[in-house]
Parts: structure tokens; C-alpha cells; sequence
């Protein structure tokens, strides 16, 4: 009876060591950048899920960090919203897929920006220190951003929009560690957003012809 | 006498541990060398304001604990520093102070001040110098074993280890005003940590980091303010 007992122990202390599942809701301040706004309407094009996107992740490498359940969806989306709204005069969510309205869809009418960004979360990935080396750990979080013209014309595919950062940690606060590091890598590309963005060629190219064509028009 | 020689050991016992702790203690001291070149106008005028900013190196990233503690020191005292903190002054400046994208040297920051906000955010917030940290703490020795048992009549650990930190920072400081390097301070600190096992085990720890923040933070409030505390 007393082997048994002990050997179901130990077996329990197994499981609650190998079912660990490490959970985070993103938490931090994405701050509105210091840019110049473009006097242009801008849609944005979220994939579906986007909002409310959870990361899973099993680590069973060396380290054994356990299983990871972020839920990214919220701060990913306040980071584009809040940027975006500082580089251009107008933002508005819209849902359609390429940009192009109907005259006859109703209540869109009046959403008629001069183009859209069409973002999607393309890869999220936690870098265990079995991976990153040391007691550090790492986050990288790549992102694809399309630029749409009011027709439906792809004017700009920007395909790995990288943020990334790193930092020491430990098993015990690790929860918060990644929680850090994802804000940071969040702000990362929210800085290649603010930033780079308008430098690609293409992008350049349209925003001058679009700043010529019109003043911006309301979209909201 | 069985019981009295007994009591006299323990006494001798007891003396030696005590000499061979104090021994522990003194050399478990950290020590501390600091030193610095600056430019002779690099002073603090009335309301102006400093920030620490950690450095972001391929190495790593500066221990937020070590640039928390020199802002705790600096804002202290009966002279304080006026400081902005690092958080608040990354926020009102983004993206321009993350991690990648900070200027790297002093020359970059005519182009920094070019872009659209940056000098009005930083006028508005009133921040004359910017002081860059880096630098960590590594293991330079180790050495020494203990043993720890436990059986049915008891337990208890014997032996002695150690080991040895090296701290070594260094803080960059930019004059924003004059948009030029005002002077460097470094600070390295070195200290050596113990346990004895003496059936518990007592830690005798040296903190070269806790050395190393004193010295440079101390040295930062000379630089700024002219003064001592």
C-alpha cells in the first residue's frame, strides 16, 4: 500500500510537471509614435482572428520551459491601430478583403479611404534558453503588411516585418519575462510600421502620387 | 571532566569558527575603482533633467536592476537629480529609443534631432544629459566544495565555496543641449562570495554589482550637479 501510495506520487508530481502550461495575456504600453502624419484615409485589413489571436507553444527541448499559451490578439491590435493612427489622418477598421466598395454597400459607402494595409500575423515564436543559449530568452514576431489602392490594385507586399528582442530570465519569472519581451518585440515592428514603412519604393511612390491626387477624404 | 572537555571543545570550536567567519567576511568585501573623463561645462542647470537609458548590445541588454538602482541613488539624497525615467522617456520619443534603433554614437543624433518631434519632445521634457549604460557582472572564479547530508539522526553540511563576480559598467553621458559626448565614467567592482558549511551552511556574500551602481551613481551626481551629496 505504501509503494503504491509513493509511486502514485511521484507519478502525479510527473504530471503536474510535464501538464505546466505556462499563460499570458500581453500587457504593455504601445505609445503613439513621433511621425509625420500623411494627409491620407487609411483602411486596415485584419486577417479573421486577429483581435483575439492565442500562441501555442510547446517547449520539450532542453530546457523544458513547459507549454506556452499567449494570447496576443488584443496588444497586437491596439499596436497597429495606435500607430497607424499617428501616420495618417484617417484610420478606420474595414471589412472587406481588397479595398474595393459597392456603391451599394450599405453603411460602407461613406468608407472610402485612399487605400488599405492588410495585416497578418505571420509567425510568433518563443525562443527558450535551450534555444537562445544562457538563461536568456527570446521573442520574434514577424508580420506581412500589404498596401491596397481603393481599386483592389496590391501596390505594396512587405512580407517579413520583423520584431524581435531578447533578454535574460528565469524559470520562476519566466512568464513575465516573455510578457516583456513581447511588448518590446511588438514595439519593434510598430517602430518598422512608423518608420521604414514609407521608405519601401513602391510605398513611397504611391504616397506621393495619392498626396497630390486628393486631401484626405473621411472615411469615419 | 568527560562533560567539561567536551564543553571546552565546543568553545575552541566555536572561537575558530568565529575568527574563520570574520576572516569570510573582510574578504568577502567588494572593491570598487571608478573613473572618469568629462568635459569641464557638463553641469545640470536649474530644472533640467537627466535620463538613464540601458545599453542594448549583440552581448546583451544592461540589467534593468542596475540602471533601477542607479536612479533610486541619483533621485536621493540632499542632493537629488532631477530624473525622467527611462520608461517615460522611451514612450515620448518612440520609436526612436528602442532597443535597435537608438543612436548608436553622439554623431547620430543631428539626424535624430531632424526628425519630425524629437527636439520639441525632448525641450518639452526638459532633458539636458542622457547617460548610456553598459556593462554586466561575470563569474571571473569558483572553487571549494560542500558536502550536505541528511539521515535519520540528523544532518548538516561541511566545506567551504566560493566564488568570485567581477562587475564592470560603464555610463556614457550626452549633452542633448550641445548634442555632443559630455564624458564617460566606469566603474568596476570586484568581490568574492562564501559559504561555509559549518553544519548549516552560512553565506558570506559579497555584491560587486551593489558596489559598482554606489560608485558610478555617485560619480554621475559629481558629474551633473558639481556637488557630492
Amino acid at each position: 500500500m505504501l509503494r503504491f501510495s509513493r509511486l502514485f506520487l511521484v507519478s502525479l508530481l510527473g504530471l503536474l510537471l510535464v501538464s505546466c502550461t505556462r499563460s499570458i495575456t500581453v500587457s504593455g504600453e504601445m505609445p503613439s509614435p513621433l511621425v509625420a502624419r500623411l494627409p491620407l484615409s487609411i483602411g486596415l485589413i485584419f486577417e479573421p482572428g486577429f483581435s483575439t489571436h492565442i500562441h501555442s507553444q510547446v517547449d520539450d527541448g532542453p530546457s523544458n520551459s513547459g507549454a506556452w499559451e499567449v494570447s496576443l490578439g488584443e496588444s497586437q491590435y491596439e499596436l497597429f491601430v495606435t500607430v497607424t493612427e499617428s501616420m495618417f489622418q484617417r484610420v478606420a477598421r474595414v471589412d472587406t478583403f481588397d479595398c474595393r466598395f459597392e456603391d451599394s454597400d450599405e453603411g460602407q459607402v461613406s468608407l472610402r479611404p485612399d487605400g488599405c494595409l492588410k495585416i497578418k500575423l505571420v509567425e510568433y515564436a518563443i525562443g527558450p534558453p535551450s534555444f537562445v543559449g544562457g538563461d536568456s530568452y527570446a521573442v520574434s514576431l514577424t508580420y506581412e503588411i500589404g498596401l491596397i489602392d481603393a481599386k483592389g490594385n496590391l501596390i505594396d507586399a512587405w512580407p517579413e516585418v520583423v520584431g524581435y528582442s531578447k533578454s535574460e530570465g528565469n524559470l520562476f519569472n519566466a512568464e513575465d519575462t516573455i510578457n516583456k519581451l513581447t511588448v518590446e518585440a511588438l514595439r519593434d515592428v510598430g517602430g518598422h510600421l512608423a518608420l521604414d514603412w514609407r521608405k519601401r519604393e513602391r510605398v513611397s511612390a504611391w504616397l506621393d502620387a495619392s498626396a497630390l491626387r486628393s486631401e484626405a477624404k473621411p472615411i469615419m | 571532566m568527560c562533560i567539561l572537555g567536551q564543553i571546552n571543545f565546543l568553545t575552541i570550536w566555536l572561537e575558530r569558527s568565529a575568527i574563520g567567519l570574520m576572516l569570510l567576511a573582510l574578504g568577502s568585501c567588494a572593491t570598487t575603482r571608478v573613473e572618469q573623463s568629462r568635459q569641464p561645462t557638463s553641469v545640470l542647470g536649474e530644472g533640467e533633467a537627466m535620463v538613464i537609458l540601458g545599453r542594448v548590445t549583440p552581448r546583451g541588454e544592461t540589467e534593468e536592476d542596475f540602471t533601477e538602482c542607479l536612479a533610486e541613488i541619483l533621485s536621493q539624497g540632499s542632493n537629488p537629480v532631477r530624473l525622467v525615467s527611462e520608461d517615460q522617456f522611451k514612450n515620448d520619443l518612440y520609436p526612436h529609443f528602442e532597443s535597435e534603433r537608438a543612436p548608436a554614437n553622439v554623431e547620430d543624433l543631428a539626424s535624430l534631432f531632424a526628425e519630425i518631434g524629437v527636439r520639441a519632445q525632448i525641450e518639452k521634457s526638459n532633458v539636458r544629459y542622457l547617460a548610456w549604460i553598459e556593462g554586466d557582472t561575470v563569474r571571473v572564479d569558483a572553487g571549494g566544495s560542500m558536502t550536505c547530508a541528511v539521515s535519520t539522526f540528523g544532518g548538516g553540511c561541511f566545506g567551504m565555496t566560493y566564488w568570485e563576480d567581477d562587475a564592470s559598467f560603464e555610463a556614457s553621458i550626452w549633452d542633448l543641449k550641445r548634442q555632443t559626448a559630455a564624458g564617460q565614467i566606469s566603474a568596476d567592482a570586484n568581490g568574492t562570495s562564501y559559504i561555509a558549511g559549518l553544519l548549516v551552511p552560512i553565506p558570506v556574500l559579497a555584491r560587486p554589482e551593489n558596489a559598482a551602481c554606489k560608485g558610478l551613481a555617485e560619480q554621475l551626481r559629481i558629474f551633473i550637479t558639481g556637488m557630492e551629496e
